[in-house]
Parts: C-alpha cells; sequence; structure tokens
C-alpha cells in the first residue's frame, strides 16, 4: 500500500495548525489556550483566595498593597479535539481522481496538522452509517496508525446523514471537520445541523470529481447509481447536460447556505487538485488551518 | 418493362429490416454516476427493460428506406423492350416441323412464333423487304422479298403445322439464295430445336447475320416414336418405341388396344433420355393396334399411334407392255404385288388379275375391271391429243383422299399428251397445261395416265436445273449449274475409289460407304446413300485429295451431313444415282 501523504508534505504540514475561533476545552495538556484556567507563563486573572486553594498561586504584591489574598489565575493550555468525519459512501468512490482517495489524504493531511500541534483526533467514516476509527490518536507518533487505519476503510454503501447525528452530539465541543461530496438521497442538513448543537466549530468540505462538475462524454447511455444500482436512460444533449449542471448547483448551494446559516465553515474542492494546494490555499482561505 | 436480374429482388428484405432497426430500442452502454437524481428523468424506467418500442415517424427512416429501394430496384436491372428496327431485307425461317404443334406456350409453339412473325411484319417500312420460309420436311418459301404487309400476313397464315421435321439446311439454302450480295440483311429463325449445327457450322458461310428465337420453354417430352406390326406365319406382334426426350426419369402407363377392345395396360419407367422397345402382342381379330401413353406433357400428338394390322393380301397384277422398265420395277415395288409381264400380243382379257396396267397399248375392248392406261397409243379410244410441254405438276384438288401421302414436289414431267378434252373422268394431277392423270371411281376405279414414266433425261434434268438458276423472280442464283452426267461419269470411271470411307476414328459410321471425291465441282457437294435415304454434304471441311494426303479421319465434320431432300437435292444439282 503507498504511503497516505508524501515525507515532504508531511514535513510542510507540520508548520501549520487548525484554527479556532474561540478556546475550547480538552481534557488533556497541549498548546491549545483553554477556557479553563491552569499553569501555563500566561496571566489569565485575579480572584480571591477562598480556603482550599493552592497559597502558592497567592500574589503576595497585591496582598501588601491591598492586604487580602488574591490568587493570580494562568491560562490553561490544551489539548484541541479534532473530529474527522469522512464520507467513504458509493458516490466518493468515482471520478479521476478516485474522490474517495482524495478524501482519505486530506484527512489524513489536517489530522497530521491536528496530531503535529499536540491535539486529539477522533476518526469517523461513515456511508450508510458511521464507523468509528477507534480510540482518538494523538501525537505525532500515532500518524502512522492514524494513516495506516484510514486506509484500511473500503468504499461503497448509500450515504445516511441523518445517523451521522448521534455520533457528532455526543462529542465534546471542538472542531470537526465533515469531507462529503454531498451526493446521495440522504440530506445533509440534519449534520449540518448537529454540529451546532454540539457546539463545534466545524468546517464543511465538499470534494467533488472533475468529471462531475465538467461532463467529458455525450451521447446515449444508461446510467447506474453508484450508491443504489439504479439505472436510467438517458440521452446527453445540451438541454440534459444543463438540466444536470442546474440540479448539481442547487444541490452544492444548499449545502453551502446550511453551512453558512451554522457558522461553519465551507469549502469545495475537486479531487484533481493536489493535496498540498488544497491545504496552503483553499483551507487556509477559509480559516481551518494557519 | 421486364426484369434482367429478378433474383436481387431479394435484397428487398432490407426495407423491413431497416424499419426493425427502428422498433428495437438502442442498446445504450452503461455509465454509473455518483447520483442518478441529477439526471432529468427522460424516459421512464418500466420502459427501459422492453426490447422494442413505438414506432415513430422520422425523417430518417424515410431516407433509408428510399435509399433502400432505389438500390434494390437498381440491382434488379429493370429494362424497357424495345423493337430494333430491321434489316433493309429480312429473311425469316419459320419451323413448322411437328414438335411445333407442343403447347407449352399458348395457343401453341407455332401459332406464338407466327404472332412474333406477325409483329415484325408491321414493323416493316415502306422500303422493307421480308423473305418467309417455312421449313417442314422440304423447306419453301411461302412469300419472296415483298414488302406488302398484307401479302406477309396471308402467307405467314397460310403456314400450317407439318407432321414431319424441320428441313434446315435447306431452309438456310434458300435464305441464301434470296439475299442479294453486299444487300443490307437478317434473317431470324424462330425454332424449339437445336441449333448448335447452326452455330458452328452453316452460320459461318452465311451471308447475313442469323438471329435464334427460341420457341416453347419446356423440353418435356415423352413420345411413341414407332410402331410397326409384323406377321409371321404362328402369330402377329407390334413393337413399340417408346422415347423419354425429356430431362427427368418418367413413369406413366401404356393402354394397348386394337378394334376389337382393350388388350393391355401396363406401367413403363424410363429414364432421362432413355429409348425402350416393346414387344407386345396382336390378337388374330385386330385390324388395327393403338398404343397410347398419358404422358401429360404438352405435345400430345406422339402420345398416341395407331397401325394396320391386317393380314398380308396379295394382288395378282398384269402389265402390258411393249418393254419399260421402269414402269416394271416401279409396280415389283410394291412386296403385295404378284407381277405378270406380258407383250401386248399375248394379251388377253382375264378376270384373275385384281388391276391390269396397260402400257402404251389399248385392247380392243377395255376391261370391266380396273386398270390403269399408261401412254395410250395415238388413234386409240383413250389417246388424247398431241404431246405438249409441262411445266409444275400438281393435285387438281389438294384434298382428294387418292393423294393422301402423296407428294407432288418430286414429280416432273416433261411431256404428256393433251388430255383436256378427255371424257374419261376427273382429273387427279394436272398441270396448267393439261390434266396428267385422269381417274374414274365406276364402276371400277381406272385411271389414265397421258404420260410415259422412264428414265430422265438431260433435257429433264436440265430443266430442273433451270428451276434453280433463276428464282421465280427471276434473279440469278447462287448456284453453279449441275455437272453434266456424263462428265461425273468420266470422273467417277477414272478416279474410283477416290476415297471409301467406312467409319471415322470418333465411332461416326455413314450406314453405306460416303465416296469423296476430288473433283472441284464434286467437292462442293458430295452425296452419299444412307440407310437409302440420300444424304448430301456441303463442301465444306470436305478433303481435298491433291492437298491431304488419305488417312484414316478424313476430318468430315458430322454436322455438314444433313438431309438432302429433293430441294436440296436441287440445290446441289445431284442426283441419287450418280455415287450409288
Amino acid at each position: 500500500m503507498a504511503a497516505l501523504l508524501e515525507p515532504p508534505l508531511l514535513r510542510r504540514l507540520e508548520a501549520l495548525a487548525v484554527l479556532v475561533r474561540r478556546a475550547v476545552k480538552g481534557q488533556m495538556g497541549g498548546e491549545r489556550r483553554s477556557v479553563s484556567r491552569g499553569r501555563s507563563p500566561e496571566f489569565a486573572d485575579f480572584r480571591n483566595y477562598s480556603p482550599g486553594d493552592d497559597y502558592r498561586l497567592i500574589d503576595w504584591n497585591a496582598y501588601a498593597r491591598l492586604d487580602r489574598f488574591v490568587l493570580r489565575l494562568f491560562v490553561a493550555e490544551e489539548e484541541l479535539p479534532l473530529s474527522l468525519f469522512i464520507d467513504l459512501s458509493g458516490s466518493m468512490d468515482w471520478g479521476r481522481p478516485n474522490k474517495a482517495e482524495v478524501a482519505k489524504r486530506l484527512a489524513g493531511a489536517i489530522a497530521y496538522v491536528a496530531l503535529a500541534s499536540l491535539d486529539r483526533v477522533r476518526l469517523t467514516v461513515f456511508a450508510e452509517g458511521p464507523t468509528s476509527g477507534g480510540a482518538p490518536y494523538r501525537g505525532r507518533h500515532a500518524a502512522a496508525g492514524l494513516f495506516a487505519r484510514i486506509q484500511s476503510f473500503p468504499a461503497g454503501g448509500p450515504t445516511g446523514y441523518a445517523r451521522l447525528v448521534a455520533p457528532i452530539t455526543r462529542q465534546r465541543p471542538g472542531m470537526t471537520v465533515l469531507i462529503t461530496d454531498g451526493l446521495g438521497a440522504s440530506p445533509v442538513e440534519p449534520a449540518i445541523t448537529a454540529l451546532r448543537l454540539a457546539r463545534q466549530e466545524g468546517a464543511v468540505l465538499q470534494l467533488l470529481a472533475p468529471q462531475e462538475v465538467a461532463l467529458d462524454w455525450t451521447g446515449d447511455a444508461r446510467l447506474k447509481d453508484a450508491e443504489t444500482g439504479l439505472e436510467r436512460e438517458v440521452t446527453a444533449t445540451p438541454a440534459t447536460q444543463a438540466a444536470y449542471r442546474t440540479a448539481l448547483g442547487r444541490r452544492t448551494d444548499e449545502i453551502e447556505r446550511a453551512a453558512r446559516r451554522h457558522g461553519l465553515r465551507f469549502a469545495r474542492l475537486t479531487s484533481d487538485e493536489p493535496i498540498e494546494d488544497m491545504v496552503q490555499r483553499t483551507l487556509r482561505q477559509v480559516g481551518l488551518l494557519g | 418493362m421486364t426484369f434482367l436480374a429478378p433474383a436481387a429482388a431479394a435484397l428487398a428484405i432490407t426495407l423491413p429490416v431497416i424499419v426493425a432497426l427502428y422498433f428495437l430500442r438502442i442498446r445504450r452502454p452503461t455509465r454509473v454516476v455518483p447520483w442518478l437524481d441529477l439526471w432529468p428523468d427522460q424516459i421512464r424506467d418500466r420502459q427501459a427493460n422492453v426490447p422494442w418500442q413505438r414506432l415513430r415517424f422520422s425523417w430518417l427512416l424515410l431516407l433509408q428506406l428510399l435509399v433502400a429501394g432505389v438500390l434494390v430496384a437498381a440491382a434488379v436491372q429493370p429494362a424497357l423492350s424495345a423493337s430494333a428496327s430491321l434489316a433493309a431485307h429480312t429473311v425469316v425461317l419459320l419451323d413448322a416441323s411437328a414438335s411445333m404443334q407442343a403447347k407449352d406456350v399458348q395457343p401453341s409453339r407455332l401459332d406464338w412464333a407466327k404472332r412474333e412473325i406477325g409483329a415484325m411484319i408491321d414493323q416493316l417500312g415502306p422500303q422493307d423487304r421480308m423473305t418467309l420460309i417455312a421449313m417442314q420436311s422440304t423447306a419453301r418459301v411461302v412469300a419472296s422479298g415483298s414488302g406488302d404487309h398484307d401479302v406477309m400476313h396471308r402467307a405467314l397464315n397460310g403456314i400450317g403445322p407439318s407432321n414431319g421435321p424441320a428441313d434446315l439446311s435447306g431452309a438456310l439454302s434458300l435464305a441464301a439464295g434470296s439475299v442479294r450480295a453486299g444487300e443490307d440483311s437478317r434473317a431470324y429463325l424462330f425454332s424449339d430445336g437445336i441449333v448448335e449445327p447452326l452455330r458452328t457450322s452453316f452460320a459461318n458461310g452465311l451471308p447475313f447475320p442469323i438471329e435464334y428465337h427460341r420457341v416453347g420453354v419446356s423440353g418435356e417430352n415423352l413420345g411413341l416414336t414407332s410402331l410397326t406390326v409384323r406377321t409371321s406365319a404362328q402369330s402377329r406382334a407390334a413393337y413399340l418405341r417408346v422415347h423419354n426426350f425429356g430431362q427427368q426419369a418418367r413413369t406413366f402407363t401404356l393402354e394397348w388396344r386394337s378394334d376389337a377392345g382393350l388388350i393391355d395396360v401396363r406401367s413403363v419407367s424410363l429414364a432421362a433420355g432413355q429409348a425402350q422397345d416393346l414387344a407386345l402382342p396382336v390378337p388374330d381379330a385386330a385390324n388395327t393396334v393403338t398404343a397410347r401413353i398419358d404422358a401429360k406433357d404438352n405435345f400430345g400428338l406422339d402420345d398416341s399411334v395407331t397401325a394396320i394390322a391386317r393380314a398380308p393380301r396379295a394382288f395378282r397384277v398384269l402389265l402390258v407392255t411393249p418393254g419399260n422398265v421402269f414402269l416394271e420395277q416401279a409396280l415389283r415395288l410394291r412386296t403385295d404385288f404378284q407381277l405378270d409381264v406380258i407383250a401386248p400380243a399375248a394379251y388377253r382379257a382375264a378376270t384373275s388379275y385384281a388391276m391390269t396396267v396397260f402400257d402404251r397399248f389399248s385392247p380392243p375392248a377395255l376391261p370391266e375391271a380396273p386398270f390403269i392406261m399408261v401412254d395410250p397409243p395415238a388413234g386409240s379410244a383413250l389417246a388424247g391429243g398431241a404431246a405438249v410441254g409441262i411445266g409444275r405438276v400438281r393435285a387438281s384438288d389438294a384434298g382428294d383422299p387418292l393423294l393422301t401421302n402423296v407428294s407432288l414436289q418430286d414429280v416432273h414431267v416433261a411431256r404428256s399428251q393433251d388430255l383436256r378434252a378427255s371424257s374419261f373422268g376427273r382429273a387427279l394431277i394436272t398441270s396448267v397445261q393439261t390434266p396428267l392423270v385422269l381417274v374414274r371411281d365406276e364402276p371400277y376405279r381406272q385411271a389414265l395416265i397421258g404420260a410415259e414414266p422412264k428414265r430422265p433425261s438431260r433435257r429433264a434434268r436440265d430443266h430442273r436445273a433451270g428451276d434453280r438458276r433463276h428464282d421465280r423472280h427471276g434473279r440469278a442464283t447462287r448456284w453453279e449449274p449441275p455437272p453434266a452426267r456424263d462428265r461425273l461419269d468420266r470422273h467417277l470411271r477414272r478416279h474410283r475409289p477416290a476415297r471409301r470411307l467406312h467409319g471415322r476414328a470418333d465411332g461416326f459410321r455413314p450406314h453405306r460407304p460416303l465416296v469423296v471425291c476430288s473433283q472441284p465441282v464434286l467437292r462442293r457437294h458430295v452425296p452419299a446413300h444412307a440407310g437409302g435415304q440420300a444424304r448430301a454434304a456441303s463442301g465444306e471441311g470436305l478433303p481435298h485429295r491433291a492437298d491431304r494426303p488419305p488417312r484414316p479421319d478424313p476430318g468430315l465434320a458430322v454436322d455438314c451431313i444433313a438431309r438432302a431432300d429433293a430441294g436440296a437435292r436441287r440445290v446441289a444439282g445431284i442426283s441419287p444415282w450418280a455415287l450409288s
């Protein structure tokens, strides 16, 4: 099996970090500012002493001026919980380059950025239903295991966004990245709504193949749905191609509008873009990485 | 309109095939798409599972059908029949043989050919001429060089079928003689027969192109070709020959009856082209025997044959003559005659003879019995007037039963007594100058002949040859005068045996030796006796003594031998006696 990401790319990814707009509370120490107070060089606030407090935190200078005990509080630095939801349904297993493979690599790149920043990465793939990628990964050394785990998932089956609601809402507040093509009979809206309800600072990355965006065939064909197997005879005339493009645009707009409405980042990617371009340009532009 | 290649009409199957292709659904390639709902639902899914669809109007279908139809129409090669213009002199040879009575074309082959010829007559222009030659056992010119439509139609309608073969060589000789050198002429042969010999040999020497129109569509025929009754001391038997002339084996029923009733019915099988001889008993009481087959072919004339089965009877005939070997020999040819020859002085009226022939003698009292008086002497009771020269001989009444099966074509009379004033009886055979044969039937059949039968004189031969030196229109023919008899005799005495052919390496054997001479005159026309029937050979291809050494196979082409009937002998100028 080829390596998911090349070492030069990984080295360049180490310079990036997942950007969050507000502090989040992690479970373990890290490099992120946390909403909780803890030990760090960065002063956060004062508060009155109450019995039981660590008297090592008493600001003796303030006691001299004010004659009462005041504690110095510092900002805690904790990890960022990052959840990756990767769509590996049948519609993603399509296109040149294959969307599922590109999605795996993109997820790997984002995960590596997080792992390099001592963030905690939880992986979930989904098709008809969600499949957990195992225990959370933390630390740069876990990247190899994460990559291997990503690559081990096959693609196929219908898409069920509604069944993502439960795993999303169970998460602690943090960052969630949803990589999907947004195509399928099931609407994406419930999953996006669940992100807001779970107080996730999320991003929706819609990944399409170039052959979907710009059709590369004309004439008569018997079309077969990659997820359901249903068939339909279609003659690709300019009229039908225009109707297709209209339907695809409508679906994409629906996803984007929903994401914006819930304060999520949104980016539209095509699978023929290099991973580095996606990471360095598109994801930085939308403020996911920095 | 006719079609030159009707088999190509099978290509018309492409038309329904094209329509069927429009009934069938297009077989589309399968493409996997991420999400089918992005595509418009053009065709309902349930229609995608049936292999055919409703035929809808399509300009493309119409165009394809039109192109295919045009191609099929071109492939069958339609053609319009157009009559070619006739030559300035058209020679039509019509086969009037027995086989032309076959009815495989309606109403019969002969009538069909006559209809075609009638159409040609109607095409004759004001300057065109036509010669019509009927081919029966003897070829004859029925209309010569005429451009009158009515005359030609009348001559054509006068041609009836005969029961004999067709004389092709004689007809071609007549046709060649009717055409002037350098004249724009063309011959049309209407026949149902075999024409290969015509193409190989005869056609080469003709001064005009000849076009063969085959009459009739079927060659299938089953025929009874001969029936003879032989009588022995103990019994009588009939010998029948059946021939299958067709290309298929046939099984048929042979019915054998006599005037006394049905004798036998048997089934006979014959392979294609096979002939079979059958011996059949003849009852003692039968006077006639008839064989009949249910051939069910187009030619019904030879499906029944009848023979007289009378017991042989002998007649005593008395010839009273001062001496006439020709008349005596002619009478002796009849095997049922017991001929007694006496001189006039010895004649006594006697009743024991069935018939008396008086040659140049008239008894004082004519007998009350059948007799023939030949050339009665002057001064006798039946004598006619002075002898006159006689031209063409013809029957006084063509339908006279006494002249049934008698042909006067070969009969030539140089001189005869003038019998116009005779009241002996009715004229049987006559000429323009005088009646030649008078007969009376009551109370006994008696005949009076004004001419003496004898060996043809040189003058008579010259007279016959003169008939051919100039045709009836006074035009000179191409034929040379016949060789004088003494010249022929001298040649034969000097050169005999010039060459005797007893057979050829390829198996052809004439019935009798064929004498081939080197004399230039004789090389042109070499006759021979074959089976008792005179045959003549054209000079083409015959060996020349001077330039060809004798060898077993002289190279005489079989198709150069043709039947020499009277017309051909006259044309060749050769009498059978010359080489007998």
